[in-house]
């Protein structure tokens, strides 16, 4: 098993990874991916812009529906903290269903 | 009457509220409920109007036409000097269809009325790049408070990308007011609301709009396999530590948040088409 790398702005054909659907396009590069190789790497050189909602349909679903180990995941190019935060938020939520529900604590207390 | 045109006088003020939301819709409502296939609007009894709802009355413009073929026009001959931004961010032009009405905005306060497929990302994000974020009122901000300003339009474009289920485009104008130093923003589509799909993916646990939208605010998401919400709990999380206000439409469903204390929803089942969104950021 090697390690695979690839490239979002290649498989998005976009500078920006702002939709749900660009996001479960980066879900299967990643599984199909893991079906062959032990670590993958993700390059995030030239992406601009990246929303919750991408990070939740690749990275969260992938760790929410496969057994796969943080360090066997490699983010790279991200310098931006906010993107990077959204990475691992996501990724935090689909290890976590405890994580999730603590996020949103806030706002329950306004409905509830 | 029929087949005729006639005038829809717009009056009053005409703010980023309730009231003045069922100010606009009457705009939608009068030549349909006439019969009439052109209505021009009179705006010479108009007072304040948030420019962001410019975004609205294109909409209305846009789906009176494709879905009653009934044409919605301005009558530039009763605007008013204190509403030159109709001609600065682009409504007359658009309206009208008059590209010749277009004027600089000398002032700098416009973001511009503009149109998208919902899934052209990049245009959308060079609109809220350039006319946006690169607006003088928000010049001086900080880089990482911008960042995260137009990263809740990204969250929320992409919410109307999953939800909406249309082929119709959506809708977006802005406003700075510089003497108050308010931003606001408005986005809205002509999907199905949130409704729909919450309720399948709750096997109809949430069955009206008002729950739909709590759920939705609260960072549910209809995805199913995956983590997180939809985008809107992060806009709210951030109106609640701005001191920033919003407005939400969904199915016939209007929610208000402007602080802790005041918020709330009300019925607005006249009109149950797409869901729309109004931003008022304090800078």
């Amino acid at each position: 098993m090697e390690t695979a790398t690839i490239v979002v702005k290649d498989v998005l054909g976009s500078n920006n990874a702002i939709l749900h659907s660009m996001g479960h396009k980066l879900y299967n590069a990643l599984d199909e991916q893991f079906t062959h190789n032990s670590k993958v790497i993700v390059d995030f050189k030239g992406i601009n812009n990246l929303t919750t909602g991408f990070c939740n349909s690749s990275f969260g679903q992938l760790f929410r529906n496969n057994s796969i180990e943080r360090y066997s995941l490699i983010i790279r190019g991200l310098d931006n903290t906010i993107m990077k935060n959204k990475v691992e938020d996501s990724i935090e939520l689909g290890t976590s269903s405890s994580s999730a529900q603590k996020q949103n604590d806030a706002l329950l207390s306004l409905f509830e | 009457m029929v087949g005729t045109t006639n005038t829809f006088k717009l009056a009053g003020d005409i703010r980023t509220n309730f009231k003045g939301l069922k100010k606009l819709y009457e705009c939608y409502k009068y030549p349909i409920d006439k019969g009439l296939k052109e209505v021009s609007l009179d705006l010479s009894k108009l007072g304040w109007f948030d420019a962001n709802l410019c975004s609205v009355l294109y909409m209305y413009s846009y789906i009176l036409y494709d879905n009653y073929n009934i044409s919605l026009n301005i009558d530039t001959g009763t605007i008013k000097p204190m509403h030159n931004v109709f001609y600065r961010n682009g409504l007359c032009p658009y309206i009208n269809d008059r590209s010749e009405l277009y004027e600089d905005d000398d002032r700098e306060s416009v973001i511009s009325l503009n149109k998208f497929n919902i899934n052209d990302a990049d245009s959308f994000v060079s609109y809220v790049e350039n006319d946006f974020i690169g607006h003088r009122g928000l010049l001086s901000k900080d880089k990482l408070i911008k960042d995260r300003i137009k990263g809740f339009y990204f969250e929320v474009f992409d919410n109307v990308n999953v939800h909406a289920n249309t082929s119709y485009p959506v809708f977006s104008c802005g406003q700075y007011f510089p003497q108050n130093r308010k931003l606001s923003f408005s986005l809205i589509d002509l999907g199905e609301g949130f409704l729909p799909k919450i309720k399948a993916s709750t096997n109809n646990e949430v069955d009206t709009p008002k729950e739909a939208i709590k759920w939705a605010l609260k960072g549910n998401t209809t995805k199913i396999g995956q983590p997180g919400g939809s985008g809107l709990s992060n806009i709210l999380q951030f109106c609640m530590k701005s001191n920033s206000r919003l407005r939400l439409i969904s199915n016939g469903c209007y929610f208000m948040f402007n602080d802790k204390k005041k918020y709330g929803f009300k019925s607005f089942k006249e009109y149950h088409r797409g869901t729309s969104l109004h931003l008022i950021i304090d800078i």
